[in-house]
């Protein structure tokens, strides 16, 4: 038992900023209050503090080869602009959720890219190996129902890339990411994960389908903001919908027909 | 079971990455096995386990984890032994090892390999999860000594004294990782070859040598480095002294240039073969 409260007491000297400051600050007091006592309070107030704040540190060195597993091509892209040691340094600490730690990493990616301080591929990297762990560790989108406000599968997520990262995926080389404006599309279909690049219509018509707005709204507000004919972003709806990426479409109920349906009840 | 002596030589090899697989496929007649880490078949992404499985197929592996935390008070992770074990028994791996730290609290996972005080109290509890882990396991499973960035001053005993009194006390083997040793004689102010002298080197199945880099003032076992020499002259002694079966070069963080990784498997083939 006494193992254990010391090992309590130096997982939360390691994980936690405060505990660790008010250790280096008096290391007796505390391993006392820690409830440690005799040799086990000996051995916790007898470490150096300054060592175990290195030690501490040093967790981004295992950090980043976690992050390296899960976003190979990110990590490699940052590496080369030094950028993740800066990710480490605006978030010392890993969140035990990986798809939480891989999502902040590229919202910080994300933001560092607009100020200069990370490259546009490294974002771009982030932004889809992120989505790509979301959607895998999504459960299959279930089969909708047909509705009249079109909705997206559950685990859908759409992304617009500076770049084509197809090749440099596949290695993990960003030397071989392409600069070409891409709209992805990323789901967990019934054979598993995928992504596939899909014209902007389509991509904008499924980040609009949120199930509130009618077919025609959406179809009507993406061709006005794609530039298109409300035709081509009708057929890209209905599309989507074959793909059984949104809901199956049916005709909204037009006023007297919700009438003979309420007389009917 | 097994006993330490009577498991096959494998020679030298290498960890498996997802990022250095078509290099591990060029390198395969230089492969004498690979090292896989449990926690990627277990729980890596279905495409880059699948290329793992395949390659593993045809290459002698032995199984390295990271997760079995067999210095956390009250036992290892009872949870995680048997998915290595059956990671092992699919692989057909002769042994398995992790090493001899704590990575986990009432399952609260520190995400370090944590050293463990060495002390006579401590001891008794981890023989305790070694004879555990070793009952769940149907294969020798190792211990790993890691580079430790700090130390309990009060420690009753030194490392290579823990690791001689768990030798004697659960059979297990030994993973030396020479780099690690380099490394805490750097750091601690210890003597490397006196640990060589002071290990339970009977017991050493396998070594590992990774190259350090010096940040802030201290050697870290960054996996991302050339070997250093005077880890390559400490492995000769080693494998002098100790029944060494397999030598891992570890490569996890930056890779290239590959034709470096490839020059040192083939002088870690060629130091194996004078050895034998």
């Amino acid at each position: 038992m006494s193992l254990r409260s010391l090992q309590r007491a130096l997982a939360s000297v390691l994980l936690d900023d405060e505990a660790r400051r008010r250790f280096a600050k008096d290391p007796e007091a505390f391993a006392r209050r820690a409830g440690l006592e005799g040799r086990d309070a000996a051995l916790l107030a007898g470490l150096d503090a300054g060592d175990v704040g290195y030690f501490a540190s040093r967790r981004r060195i295992d950090r980043r080869a976690a992050l390296r597993a899960d976003m190979p091509l990110t990590v490699a892209a940052m590496e080369r602009e030094k950028a993740v040691l800066r990710y480490f340094r605006a978030h010392p600490y890993a969140l035990e959720d990986p798809l939480a730690e891989a999502a902040r990493a590229a919202q910080w990616a994300q933001r560092a890219a607009k100020r200069g301080r990370a490259s546009a591929l490294a974002a771009d990297a982030a932004a889809f190996e992120a989505a790509w762990l979301a959607v895998r560790s999504a459960p299959p989108d279930a089969p909708r129902k047909p509705s009249p406000r079109p909705r997206r599968g559950a685990s859908a997520q759409v992304l617009r890339l500076r770049h084509d990262l197809g090749e440099a995926l596949e290695d993990a080389d960003p030397a071989k990411a392409r600069r070409r404006v891409c709209w992805l599309v990323l789901r967990h279909g019934p054979d598993g994960p995928e992504a596939g690049e899909v014209p902007e219509v389509e991509a904008r018509l499924l980040r609009g389908a949120d199930g509130k707005r009618s077919a025609a709204a959406l179809v009507a507000s993406v061709a006005r903001a794609a530039r298109v004919p409300a035709e081509d972003a009708r057929r890209g709806l209905e599309g989507l919908a074959q793909e059984a990426l949104v809901s199956p479409l049916r005709p909204a109920s037009s006023p007297r027909r919700a009438a003979t349906r309420a007389r009917a009840r | 079971m097994a006993s330490l002596r009577s498991l096959p030589w494998l020679g030298a090899g290498l960890g498996y990455r997802g990022a250095i697989h078509d290099f591990l496929e060029h390198e395969r007649r230089n492969l004498g096995f690979l090292e896989v880490m449990p926690e990627h078949v277990l729980e890596g992404p279905h495409e880059g386990r699948q290329r793992l499985l395949e390659m593993a197929k045809s290459l002698r592996v032995v199984t390295h984890s990271v997760s079995v935390s067999v210095g956390t008070a009250g036992g290892a992770d009872s949870a995680f032994v048997p998915r290595m074990e059956q990671v092992s028994r699919d692989l057909a791996a002769p042994w398995a090892s992790d090493h001899l730290c704590f990575t986990k609290v009432d399952d609260r996972n520190i995400g370090q390999l944590t050293p463990i005080p060495y002390t006579n109290a401590t001891l008794k509890e981890v023989e305790r999860s070694v004879k555990r882990v070793q009952q769940a396991m149907k294969r020798p499973f190792l211990l790993e000594n890691i580079s430790a960035y700090f130390r309990y001053r009060q420690n009753e005993l030194t490392e290579p004294e823990f690791y001689q009194k768990l030798v004697r006390r659960t059979g297990c083997g030994v993973l030396l990782d020479v780099n690690n040793l380099r490394n805490n004689a750097y750091n601690l102010g210890e003597d490397p070859k006196r640990y060589l002298d002071a290990f339970p080197l009977d017991h050493v199945v396998q070594l590992h040598l990774a190259g350090s880099d010096w940040e802030d003032g201290k050697l870290l076992d960054t996996h991302g480095s050339p070997i250093h020499e005077e880890v390559w002259a400490l492995t000769e002694q080693v494998l002098e002294l100790a029944p060494v079966k397999a030598l891992l070069i570890e490569r996890d963080q930056t890779f290239g240039p590959l034709e470096q990784l490839a020059g040192e498997l083939r002088r870690a083939g060629k130091m194996m073969e004078a050895a034998r």
